[in-house]
This record gives structure tokens, sequence and C-alpha cells, in this order.
């Protein structure tokens, strides 16, 4: 059904696609809408007058019988029993005009058929006047969106009006007269008025955009007036990325935000730092603000296309409005809202296909069996394939995936009037994974709404809701790659699935068989409703108070049948399992503000209270043992009665907190902020629930000093210091309380519940601190054609919720304290410039690059702690450096192991070496080993290039990192040759007695190897550099097509190629450890990266 | 008033008002001052110990579980596949800093400890919550599972850190090794208490609790570890007098999965196929790589197991040809029906042999429903003769235990009853029977190092075991108290030889 909906969407987008394509080709003529003015002269029309006394009041009403002149004056201006002589009864209007002008202090202008009455100032004015062509016109900007407000004068004049918030002007001019448009942000246009009387300007953003305005949390500011460091990403810029959450279509876009995606399933996040990660046991994600919602929604119930603005608040000044949670950084989303105008409609769609973007290279099959015959007789094993050259070969990895996929449908409709503005939109999304039997769908709706109740008081909503299925992905990628090996055929011979294994003769589950039998699926329902209150009253008081909602349910399905090779194979039927969660999350917030102007000064102050709770219930059941696979999950009690099973579980938290935020501009030039949040979370211990987090921050507008203006040089300068400190209370709900986990045991086969020591209470835990100083350097050169910003900062977090070792004896491995210190200190530079802008062509370049370094100063008096995985903290050194033994090549011949006076025990020629690190004459695993790289890289950036030629639009936009490394928990087998595991094919060129030299290790010995260690073999550069996205793009023209305001075609492809030093993969950008806090850079192979081609139109009507 | 005044009033009541509304109140666990109000809640407190340390040493079937290291590096056991070298504990590399797998041991046994202190404090505390039997069995069986941990600890270690006190996280990461001797007298203490308050035995669903006579069997074992032979004869001797367990005439109905919680058994481990099942037979279970290959259709005998532990060939020789109890370590073959007509008539040698008595054969791989023995009869009629002969030399009553045993193995045949050794003989009689008997249950490591003879063992298997032989030295006898913990705390000392 809902394929069928889609295919109609596809169709009714290509249809609209082909008709604009010949309207387009048909109708090129220019249809002008010119029209000189008709309107007849004063000089021209003559009057005859009853009299030649009249008052000004019979005056005006015999012209305007007689006439089509009609007068127009303000009451108290004109005083219309006054009695006029006129010298003659008959002639041109004009001439009576002069008399009554004469004898009074009045002024006539003709402006079309009205005459308006002007009180006169002081003498030697023009009496009599003609506006000679009155010129109406529309103002919009490059997008065709109204610009209310905008200022349209005549060169060499006074004469000016503004546009209605409609964008419409009317204007009189005289003859030959040449207009100029200007709006704030905007860059100016000048017109000559020719023979039109109607002018309809599209003006193009000013690239110095010194005016545009910032989002900050509870509030918004000009970008001129910000002290703060804030990285805005515009609409555009994300909707021009086809991908499916916004968090990816912020990879590469902010200096300081390195979004590293964690691997290609569909749905699936990344993983974001802001400046470093601060913490160790808590986690480092920034904070989501949806359209004011702190934490709420999820980044797969959005739709990209609904995003207005992206801003990242990154230093202490702008994130401690967001107190405890602010500490890593916070991303505010900002949907789009209905503007005063026209209704408009805007269709997006686009339909892509993926394809897996590289494969590991491993030994063919008969390889493969040349390899194990040649492990297995060097260790004197019986060998499995005693004829390699007869196996087969099968690429699993082709096997497993498929070309998937993409489709994309948005529609939205907007507009509104005085009182109401609407924004509506709808979304479906649906990706196919490349691994089969995977993928991610999307239904969702959004409604943005405001009303003004009356003057003074607004009311609105933000309402998004969305219904998201995932196929959840049932193939442990890494498994597959080690474990199907390429000696073993999908097929037997007479076509059904082959579940023997013959490189280790052993039954083996079927892994396509079981991918496709198995069904797992998780659909969420999910409503984030914020509704607000906001008066506004003349004295600069504005009150705003907003209520919230965030609401989910969860559900995931679950199915193995009983005919899954594994289960089969233990005659155990089928199981089942259905899990729900409910989750509400509600949120009230009020702030009041205040904002005055007088003279030099300016302030604006804001305090508010806020109140967020959370609940979360869980309930799953299961069944096991089903007989048939029929009903599957549907009727879980018809599986065995005593394996039948259940649980549920409840959790929540609160957070209540005080904020304030004070400005104060002085003459434009100094800036002055002072933020700060009062925050209490139910998470924290009883005496340690509340704490404090101010932030101070100034700026000084260079631009607006006379010696920096006198320079010439600058179109913008700034430079801003900030300090403060913001929180993390990232600790899991109800680890500061002491709890019984509960277990089970049996007896004589019957269940008990069984109670057990939880974990250990620490009364004491309290909040991770983060201090941040921020120096900044904002500018723009050559009337904004280039303009940077530059940011350094230096952060230090102390009382990390750390989770350090304790003696086991106490029964227990660690325990949660607030011990430790982190520094992270970097610097970010924001480029964006305009090397050529004409009319035709135009190319516009930003770039961004950031360095951040980490190093831990404090682990609570110990040097270092082992985090696992190779991983270790060094006092001194990144959280986390990868630690392990050196690889030093192979011992080349028995010679040299002799001469090395049993440097390593059991070494044969061939078998692999290792260094010496610690010098003393022998080979020892738990001792010679070394740093041999960290995760976090020396800087990392994007660039982005967007050319435009007339109607077409070209963008590229390439993102990488360099000097991290990455750490393969494959490489170990694919480079020693593990004997169950798929093995490189660089080992074609193995160490043999013929090819003594090689320095990959000889057949066999990986038993010499340990392969829970760490080696540097593993561990790799992972710096690369990435075509992230190209787009290219046709703009249909349409001002000739009076309904559409707008169409584009477009081409696009991500992830295009990739440039990388990486042997074991063909993506270093990877994190098979999700969003942990520092365990980064580690490649699981979980779900491969895509590469997609897509071809979309958008247009608006 | 000061309107300051009011508004510091006003704040505090708001920010009163506000801190009630950040207190916790979990609703889906469990605290644990709000428990040990009733019977049930005592009672689900002690499954709770049963839950941690028991079910770890008596129901994983790993390389680095209880069941490996109580067998591995004596004389009857060894891995298939040549496999040696890549188990430390079996051919004895095992280095101070080198094996995680020892701290895991070492954390969930003092974990269960923490346990097993938390449920004694709090029932003695609230004790008038519970009805006077609840009360004595929960008691007996926190301090019998306790009391089995540190016997665990004590045979790994040696002098460890005991602590008897509900957890003071302070306090006990700083305590420093206490002497066995201490240990042993503090848990001898323990089990005459447990033994006291526990029932004889226990129906329905209970059957699996420790009993009065599982606390005498560890009893009798910590006298015998003391050389208390005295006690541990008088022990030994109320089990075998007293308690309501026989020997069953057959050895190999014992350990029958149709036959559980039969008479012989004093204590075994609970297991259910599908449901909670254990690992253990799945380690004795041939690994299919290191047998013959036959395509997976061809054989109706499934190679699905990690063949962790098979009867070494020095075990198998040592056994008199008749002794009934052989063929239960000696499953080395079986007939196969290649043609499938119904007829087994293909005999297939397999290059192992297999410890039959753990087995349980077709079941899928880490699920099986076989309990697992802790203790049985026929170990307390050995403690009782063994004991005997060390005080007395080898009595009549010395002999009548050990030829029960015997008569067994042998269909009661007279001429292989033992009689006229020495004392010396004897002793050698009981150990070489403790062997045959008990092998495989968890015993043989612990007796060999009691009687000071792990070094012999391991020498005698220099054919299975070479590198172990060749490894072998006296501080073996220890482990080495696990590195990092004594970086962590560096009140703890190495075990000589590390």
């Amino acid at each position: 059904m809902k394929n069928k909906l889609l295919k109609a969407i596809i169709m009714l987008s290509k249809c609209f696609l082909y008709g604009f394509v010949l309207q387009t080709l048909l109708l090129n003529l220019v249809l002008a809408l010119n029209a000189s003015g008709q309107y007849r002269n004063i000089e021209e029309v003559r009057v005859t007058l009853s009299a030649d006394h009249l008052s000004l009041d019979q005056f005006f009403s015999e012209v305007q019988r007689q006439t089509p002149f009609k007068f127009s004056y303000e009451h108290r201006d004109v005083n219309r029993q006054l009695t006029v002589t006129f010298a003659k009864k008959e002639g041109p209007v004009i001439d009576f005009l002069k008399e009554a002008a004469q004898q009074t202090n009045l002024s006539f202008r003709q402006v079309n058929h009205g005459i308006d009455v002007l009180k006169r100032k002081g003498s030697g004015q023009v009496l009599v006047s003609v506006a000679d062509i009155t010129i109406t016109g529309r103002v919009v900007d490059d997008k065709g969106d109204p610009l209310p407000g905008a200022s349209v004068s005549v060169v060499g004049t006074t004469t000016g009006t503004v546009t209605d918030i409609d964008g419409n002007y009317t204007i009189l001019v005289p003859e030959g007269a040449t207009l100029i448009f200007s709006y704030i942000g905007f860059e100016s246009m000048r017109v000559a008025v020719d023979n039109r009387s109607q002018i309809n300007v599209t003006l193009n953003p000013d690239m110095s955009s010194l005016d545009e305005v910032v989002v900050i949390g509870y509030g918004t500011v000009k970008k001129s007036d910000l002290t703060g460091s804030v990285s805005q990403i515009k609409s555009e810029t994300i909707s021009a990325v086809t991908t499916p959450r916004l968090d990816q279509a912020l990879q590469g876009k902010a200096a300081g935000v390195q979004v590293t995606s964690l691997n290609g399933e569909p749905g699936t996040g990344t993983s974001i730092r802001i400046r470093g990660g601060n913490s160790i046991n808590a986690s480092n994600e920034p904070l989501f603000v949806i359209d004011g919602f702190i934490g709420g929604g999820d980044l797969n119930s959005i739709n990209v296309n609904d995003v207005e603005s992206i801003e990242i608040l990154k230093d202490a000044s702008a994130t401690s409005i967001y107190g405890a949670r602010g500490a890593n950084g916070v991303i505010l989303v900002t949907t789009k809202r209905g503007k005063e105008g026209v209704g408009r409609v805007n269709v997006n769609s686009y339909y892509g296909i993926q394809t897996l973007a590289g494969k590991i290279d491993f030994l063919k099959g008969p390889d493969r069996a040349a390899y194990a015959k040649e492990h297995q007789e060097h260790l004197n094993q019986a060998v499995a394939f005693p004829d390699p050259s007869s196996v087969s070969h099968t690429d699993w990895q082709e096997v497993m995936t498929n070309d998937a996929p993409i489709k994309n449908t948005d529609i939205s409709f907007s507009g509104g009037n005085k009182s109401i503005k609407y924004f509506l939109s709808g979304n479906y999304f649906n990706q196919e994974g490349l691994i089969v039997n995977s993928g991610f769908e999307r239904y969702q709706q959004r409604l943005n709404l405001d009303a003004d109740i009356f003057d003074w008081l607004t009311v609105g909503t933000t309402l998004n809701i969305s219904r998201t299925a995932r196929n959840n992905n049932k193939v442990d990628f890494y498994t597959l790659l080690k474990d199907m090996y390429t000696t073993t055929p999908v097929y037997k011979e007479d076509g059904s699935y082959n579940d023997y294994n013959s490189l280790i003769q052993d039954f083996f589950p079927n892994m396509l068989e079981t991918t496709l039998m198995t069904k797992d699926n998780t659909f969420d329902t999910r409503f984030l409703g914020n509704y607000y209150l906001s008066a506004n009253f003349q004295n600069g008081l504005s009150i705003r108070s907003t209520i919230g909602a965030d609401l989910n349910y969860s559900k995931t399905n679950l199915y193995l049948p009983g005919e899954l090779p594994a289960r089969k194979d233990q005659n155990r039927g089928g199981y089942a399992r259905i899990s729900n969660s409910t989750s509400r999350e509600f949120l009230n917030e009020n702030t009041i503000s205040y904002m005055k102007d007088f003279e030099n000064h300016s302030i604006n102050l804001l305090g508010g209270a806020t109140y967020q709770n959370s609940q979360r219930e869980s309930l799953w059941a299961s069944g096991d043992g089903f007989s048939n696979d029929v009903l599957e999950y549907n009727r879980l009690s018809t599986g065995n009665p005593l394996l039948r099973n259940s649980d549920s579980g409840f959790s929540d938290w609160t957070m209540i907190s005080f904020l304030g935020r004070a400005n104060y501009i002085y003459n434009e030039k100094y800036l002055f902020t002072l933020t700060g949040r009062y925050d209490g979370s139910s998470r924290l211990a009883a005496n340690n629930k509340w704490a404090f987090f101010p932030s101070a921050a100034v700026a000084w507008r260079l631009i607006e000093e006379d010696f920096i203006k006198e320079t010439g040089i600058f179109s913008d300068l700034k430079l801003r210091a900030s300090y403060g400190k913001t929180g993390n209370q990232a600790i899991g709900i109800y680890s500061t309380l002491p709890s019984l986990q509960v277990n089970r045991v049996f007896f004589n086969n019957s269940e008990w519940v069984a109670y057990r020591s939880g974990n250990i209470p620490n009364p004491d835990l309290r909040w991770e601190t983060t201090d941040q100083l921020d120096l900044g350097l904002e500018g723009g050169f050559f009337d904004g054609k280039l303009s940077f910003e530059f940011d350094y900062y230096y952060k230090r977090t102390k009382d990390l919720l750390l989770e350090v070792e304790i003696p086991r004896q106490t029964g227990y491995a660690s325990r949660l304290i607030n011990i430790g210190e982190v520094e992270n200190k970097g610097v970010e530079l924001f480029i964006r410039t305009y090397p050529i802008t004409t009319n035709n062509f135009s190319w516009e370049l930003s770039f961004n690059i950031a360095a951040n370094r980490n190093k831990v100063l404090d682990l609570g008096g110990k040097d270092f702690i082992d985090v696992g995985k190779g991983a270790r903290l060094i006092v001194g050194e990144p959280a986390i450096v990868f630690y392990g033994l050196v690889y030093d090549g192979t011992w080349k011949s028995q010679e040299e192991i002799d001469a090395s006076n049993g440097f390593m025990a059991n070494v044969q020629p061939g078998y692999p070496k290792f260094k010496d690190v610690d010098g003393n004459g022998k080979f020892e695993r738990t001792s010679d080993r070394e740093i041999l790289g960290t995760p976090q890289p020396d800087f990392y950036g994007g660039i982005e290039s967007k050319f435009r030629y007339k109607n077409l639009e070209l963008d590229l936009f390439f993102t990488g990192t360099y000097g991290n490394e990455i750490y393969s928990e494959f490489g170990p087998r694919l480079f020693y040759g593990g004997f169950a595991s798929n093995i490189h094919a660089m080992a074609l060129n193995r160490w043999t007695v013929e090819n003594n030299t090689s320095d990959i290790p000889r057949a066999g010995s990986v038993v010499s190897v340990n392969m829970s260690d760490t080696h540097s073999t593993d561990v790799q550069d992972g710096s690369f550099l990435r075509l992230q996205t190209f787009r290219f793009a046709y703009n249909i023209i349409t001002k000739n097509i009076a309904w559409l305001n707008r169409a584009q075609v477009y081409v696009a492809g991500n992830n295009l190629f990739i440039l990388h030093n990486y042997d074991w993969g063909n993506d270093p950008e990877v994190n098979s450890q999700g969003t942990h806090s520092i365990l980064r850079g580690y490649d699981g192979y979980t779900y491969p990266n895509n590469r997609s081609f897509s071809v979309g139109i958008n247009v608006e009507f | 008033m000061k309107p300051n005044k009011i508004i510091s009033i006003i704040t505090i009541l708001l920010l009163t008002a506000c801190s009630e509304m950040l207190i916790e109140e979990p609703r889906d666990i469990m605290d644990p001052s709000q428990f040990f109000n009733t019977d049930a809640e005592a009672i689900g407190a002690v499954n709770g110990i049963y839950s941690r340390g028991f079910d770890f040493l008596y129901g994983t079937g790993t390389n680095r579980s209880y069941m490996s290291y109580s067998h591995w590096g004596t004389d009857i056991a060894r891995p298939t596949g040549g496999r040696e070298a890549n188990f430390p504990p079996h051919v004895y590399t095992l280095s101070s800093s080198e094996d995680a797998n020892i701290r895991e041991h070492w954390e969930i046994l003092y974990r269960t400890i923490a346990d097993a202190n938390l449920v004694i404090e709090n029932v003695e505390r609230t004790k008038n919550n519970f009805s006077p039997d609840v009360y004595n069995q929960t008691i007996g069986e926190a301090k019998v599972l306790r009391a089995l941990m540190y016997y665990v600890l004590t045979n790994y270690f040696g002098d460890v850190p005991m602590w008897l006190e509900a957890l003071k996280v302070g306090e006990v990461s700083t305590l420093s090794r206490t002497p066995v001797n201490k240990i042993y007298d503090q848990m001898i203490v323990d089990l005459e208490d447990a033994a006291n308050k526990l029932p004889s035995s226990y129906q329905g669903p209970n059957k699996g609790r420790a009993s009065k006579w599982a606390a005498m069997m560890l009893l009798t074992k910590y006298y015998l570890i003391k050389k208390d032979w005295n006690n541990a004869k008088i022990t030994a001797g109320k089990i075998v007098n007293e308690s309501p367990h026989v020997l069953l005439p057959d050895y190999g109905a014992i350990f029958s999965i149709n036959n559980e919680y039969n008479d012989e058994i004093i204590w075994e481990k609970d297991a259910v196929r599908d449901i909670y099942p254990t690992w253990i037979p799945t380690a004795f279970t041939p690994r299919a790589v290191d047998e013959p290959r036959f395509s997976a259709t061809e054989i109706d005998y499934q190679f699905n197991g990690f063949g962790l532990l098979s009867s070494s060939n020095e075990f198998v020789g040592s056994f008199d040809p008749d002794d009934k109890r052989k063929p239960l370590y000696n499953f080395n073959g079986f007939y196969d029906d290649p043609d499938g007509d119904g007829i087994y008539d293909r005999w297939i040698q397999l290059n192992n042999r297999y410890v039959e008595k753990m087995l349980d054969h077709g079941s899928p791989r880490l699920n099986s429903g076989k309990n697992i023995i802790v203790y049985r009869l026929a170990d307390a009629y050995l403690m009782y003769a063994e004991a005997e002969n060390e005080l007395n030399g080898p009595t009549s009553e010395a002999y009548s235990k050990i030829n029960s045993i015997r008569d067994r193995a042998f269909d009661s045949d007279p001429a292989k009853r033992l009689s006229g050794l020495s004392k010396e003989e004897f002793r050698q009689a009981i150990m070489d029977e403790r062997k045959w008997e008990l092998a495989f249950e968890f015993h043989r490591r612990w007796d060999l190092k009691r009687w000071g003879k792990l070094g012999e063992a391991v020498q005698s298997m220099a054919e299975s075991n070479p590198l172990g032989a060749a490894n072998f030295k006296p501080y073996h006898d220890l482990w080495p108290i696990p590195f990092d913990e004594i970086i962590l705390n560096p009140n703890l000392t190495q075990n000589p030889g590390y």
C-alpha cells in the first residue's frame, strides 16, 4: 500500500518535472507587464466653478464632482471654512489650485487621481506639484520570500517609502528617475524606472550579513551584538544534503564541531564532539534543544527540510544558559514558521541508490584453503583442504549486501495574515539498508502555528508527530567478515542453503538464510509538542510561558523462527519477543524579559524558571519453543508455557532551574553579557542536587571605532572574550542510591526470585564542572567578500565523574566518584569568501578547520587507567591513547632467532617479531608496550564550494580529519592470519621458505600471537578526506509562470570518494563504540557505510 | 520586615519546595534498607548468593572457569586438539600480571562474600521478623556459601583478606591478607553453626539448597586441610551414619540426567535445559575439529562442544581393566549408521578419551539440563577412611569404608578388596581411589595440593602435558595474587615465586 502511494508521488513528481521543462521551453517570451502612466494631469483637466468666492470645502466638492481627482488631507491641517477668491471661473485645475495655495498655508500635490493637500511649512516651497509616475511592485529575497520593511527610494531625492508585509510598495517618482532598493542584510539594488509602472526586484543577501539574527537560548540576538561563540547553519546548507538525519547534515559544517558517523545502518546517528571531550565516564555528546525543548525529540523523527536554522553554542557565555547540561555544547534546532503573506507550497522529492562504498580484499577461496593447509601442516594438524585448488570462492560481502534505494518526499504549506501564521509539512522517507533485510522508514507531520489573540498577546505551537519503522539489522557485520569464509559456499550443489563449514568442519548457521528468516522491527510513534503564550508590552517588557510534552511509544517485535538454522539444529522451536516502552517528558519554561534603548545605551534582561520531568516505563514479554512459525510474535501464549518470560521497569528524573541573562551595549561598540543558571537535578546525591553555572562575556566592535574605520580595510571587526562554568549531569538515573539486583535461581527445576547486592551507592556524587575561557575575533574585508571568525579556547573539567577502580576484594571492580581533571584547548577558524560574483557567475567558498588538544591532567592520583580494548588513560596524554605491542617484522631465519638469545620464546622463522620497548633483552607482552596513537585528530574540518552559473548550481562539500588513529578490531586476524577467520589478500605475499624476506607473518605463526593484545599493526592512521556531498542543480526559469515561484532539479551524490591510508577497511570514519564518552576510533565493522546517488526536484508554488 | 528579607524567605521556601520535587523515589529497584522484613525476602536474598558465586563455580564451563581450573594441571585432564599451550593454568605459565581471568574469579568470589555478609548481617539485625525455621535456614545457607567461597579462595591463593560484615568500601579496600589458618578456624565455626541450623533434607522446589550434610561435607574438607583428623573423622562419620544419603549400587546411575537428586547426592546445582542451562557438559563434549572428519550429515553424534577437558591417557591407563568406572572416563568411539539403514555397523574411533559421566549426549551446545554434583556420599566414605588411617592406621573401619566404594566398582569382587596395607600404602590407596571415584568432580587439584602431591601428579603427565611437567615449580601450588590488585591495595603481598 505504502509503496503504491510512494509510486504515485514519484509519478506525480516526474509529471511536474516534465511539465516545467516543457513550459520553460515554450513560454520563453518575456511577457512584460510594462505599462506607461495613464493618468490625466491637473494641467490638462479643466473645471468650471459656480462662483469666484468659495470656501475650500465648496471648492474641493466642485472639483471632485467635475473631475476624476479626489482631495485627501488631514482635517486638522485644513480649515475648510476658509474662503478663497479666484480670478476666473473656468480653467485648468492647476490654476485654481495655485490661487488657493497662495491664499492659504496649503500646498497641493497630484498623486495619480488624488490631490494631496498638505500644510505648508515656511515659504519658498512649491505650491502645486505633480508626482509624475506611480510605481508599484514587490521586493522579495533570493528565495522568493517577501521582504517587508525594505526601503525604496528615489536616487537624489528624499522621496522614499517602505514595503508592506507582503513586500509590496507604491511610490511616486518623476520621469527618468532611478530607484534604490535596500534591506538590512541584503545587497542594495538600483533600478532605472524607464517607462514602467511596475518594478519587482529580488534582493540578494549581503555577503557580510552582519545583521543576521542568531538564535541563542531563550532568545535571539543580532549577529553583530553577539558576545559568545555561536556557529550558525542555515536551512539552505542543511537541505542541500540528501540525508535523513539532521546530525548527519551537520558534518563538517561548523568549526570545532566534529560529527562522526557511527556506521551505515539506516537510522543510525552520529557521535558529536564540540571542542573535544570533557568527560571520561559521563557523556560527551552535546545537548540538543529542538524548538526550545531541551533534550526532547529524536533526530530520527525530525524532517531535515523543516529546519530553518541550527545554532551551535560553543563557549561558556553561550552555553551557561543551559547550566548543568551545557558543558558539551548545545545544538539549537529551530524549525520553519509561517510568515505573513501569500500561501506557499513547497515540494521536495528525491530518489537515490546506495551502494557499498568498498569491500575488504580477502584471500579468495582457493588461496584461503591453501593458507589453511599451510597453517595446519606447519602445526602438524589434520588438513582441512587437501586440495586447495578445488575449493570454490564465495564473496560473502557481496552476498549479504545489495544496492538499496532511498526515497524521500516532503511537502510543506506556509503563509499567514497579520494575526495567524502557519507552517504545515509532511514527510515520507524510506531507506533500505545495504545489508539485506534492514532499513528505515519515516512518516512525519509538523504544524507550527502562531496566532495573535490581541495586539500584545500571541499564542502558538510547534507540533511534530512521527512514526518511524526500523527493520533492524540482523547481521553482525564483523562476524560476517570474520566467520563467513571465502571457502564456504552459500548454497549446496542441490541449491539448498549450505550449513556446513568445511574450514572448521562444523555446523554453521547460514548467515544469508538466518538473516532473511529473522524478523526484527522497531516502531516508534513520537509526539513532540511545545505550546507557548507570549505577551509583549509597549514598554519593552515581555513574558513568555511554554508547556511542552515529548511522548514516545516504542515497540520492538522479534521473531526467530524454529526453522532458523541455529534453532533447528538445537530443535528449539520458534522464539518471539515483544518489547514496549513508553516515555513522557514534560517541560514548562517561564521567562520574563525587558528590552530598552535610550541614547547610547541598550539593555536586554532575561529571567526565568523551568521545570522538566521525565518518566519511562518498559515492558517486555517473550515466548519460546513455538511448534510452528505461523503465528510468530502475535500470540505469545502458544509457546511452551515453561519458557514464557516477562519483565517491566520504571524510571523517572526531574530538573528544576532558574536562569538569567543581562546584555548591555554601550554606543554599539562595547557589549557585555552576564549569564547564569541555577540547576537542581534529581539524579544527583541528596547533598549535591543544586549548582550554579555563571558566565560573563565582553565584546568590542572595533569596526565602530574611527581608527579602524579610517583604515578602510575592514567591513567588520569584533573582538570578544568570555569565561564561565558549565556542568555535566550525565550520570545514570538512581546511580547515587543503594539497590538490590533482581536475578533468578533454580532449585529442583523450579524458578525462584533472587535478590543480590547492586551498585555501591555514592551519596556524594556531584556535577562535573567545566571552566571555559574563549577569545574570539571576527572580521570582514572587501565589503564582506571575505569574512572570518577565529576562536581560541581553553577548557578545564574537574570533579570528573570517574568510574574508579577499587580493590576487587570488595567484590566490586569500580565505583563512580568525582575525581580527576581533563583539559581541552584549541583554535577554530571559519572563513567564507566570494572570490567571484558577477551577474552570471558566482563562487562562494567556505572553509572551517579546528584543532583541539585534549589532555588528562589528573586521574585521582593514578598514573594511568586501562579502559579496555587497548585503550589507556595516561596523565599528560589525550583521553584515550591506544597502547600495545609494536610489530617489528618477521623473524627471517633460525640464525636470527638463535642470535637473539631467547628474546621471544617458541618462535620459528616467519613468525612475528615484536619490539623490545623496555630494552631488557626479553620480549614480554605485559611490559613491552607503548603508545600507538590516539583517536583524537590533530585537526579536522570541512570545505564547501558553491558555484552558480546562470541557472546552474554546483555544490561540493569535503570533510576530513588529520592525525587521528583508528583501532581495527579485525586487524590482528587479517594480518597474523587467524585460523578461524578470513585473511587479508596481502597474505598472498606472506613469509614462506621461498619468500623469506617478507614481513607478513607465515601461515600458522598466529599461534604465537595473543589476539586479545593490541598491536601496532591494528592501530592505523585514520586521516581521511571525503567528498561528502556533490550536488548539481538546474533552476528552471519560472518568472513567466505566475503560479510557480521556484523549481529546481538536481542530482546529488554522497560519499563519492574518500582518500585514506587505512589497510583494514574502506572508511576510517567509524566508531563501533557508539557514543561512548572516550572510546572512539574503533573499527568494529558494525555496518558498512554507503555511497549514494540521487536525483531530486524542489518546487515552490 | 525588610523587602530583601522577604525575598530571601520566599527564595528559601521556593527552593525547599523545589528540592522536595528532586527527591528520587525509584519504583523498580529495591532499596536494601527496606528489605529483610519477611520470610520471603530473607529467602530471596539467600537465593541471590546462589545466583552469583555458586552459579559461577558450578554453572560455567569455559576455559577460565572453576571447572577448568580445578582439573587442569593435575594428573587426570587435558584439553583436546593440542591446545595445551593456549591454557596457562594447565601448563603452568601463569605469570603475575598475566591472567585477567584469575582476577575475575577473585572478584566474583568476593562479590558473593559481599552478598552473603549482607544477608547474614541483615537477617541477624531483624531476626524477629522471621519465623525460626527461615531464620535458621537462611543464616545456615549464607554461611555455607560464604565458607565455600573462602574454600575456593584459599585453595587458589592461600592467605586472602577475610571480611565478614556488610561492605564498608573504605575499610575492606585496605585489608591485608589473613593467614589461612585464621580463615579455616572462622569457617569451621561458621560451618558448625550452619550444620546445627540447617535441615537434614529439603522437599519439592527446595531440593538443591545446602543442607546440614552439605555443611558437614565442607566442614570435613576444612578439617582435612587443617589435618584435624579427629574432627574430620567425626564429621565424615556423621555424614556416613546419620545422614539419609546412601551409596547407589550402580556407579553410572549417579550421574544419569534421569536420576537427579538421587540418594547418594548431598548437594547438586540445578540446571534446566532451555531455561536455566549449564555449559559444563559442552566443555566436556568433543570439538569437531579434533576428531575424524565426516560430513556432518553422516554423523549421528554431535561434535558441538569445546573439548576443554578429556581424560589423559595416563589417567585412563591407571585403571584396573575390570574397574566399572573406567568406561565413564573413556568414551573414545561409537557405532555409526552411515547408510541410514538402522544398522549401526561402522565403528568410529575418536582421537580423544571423553568423560562420559560429565556428558549430556545430544544436548545442544551450551544448553544442557544436567545437574552438576557438588558433594556426594562416596566422598564422605573416602574422607572418613583417610582420616581414620591418619589417626589410627588402616583399621577395619578404614578398610570397610574404602572397600564399600571398591565393591561398587568391581561388582563386589572380593579379590579387589584392599587388605593388609601399611599406613603409607593405605594413604596411597586413598589417593588413587579418590582419583578413580571422584575424578572431574572439582576435587582433584585441591586433594593433590593438600597432600603436597601436585608436582608429582603433573610430572606423571609427561606424555599428555609435557609443558606442564617441565614448567611446574613448587610455588605453583598457589596462584599469583592478581597483579593489579596489589597495585590497587598495596597492603596485599604477592605469593612467592611470582
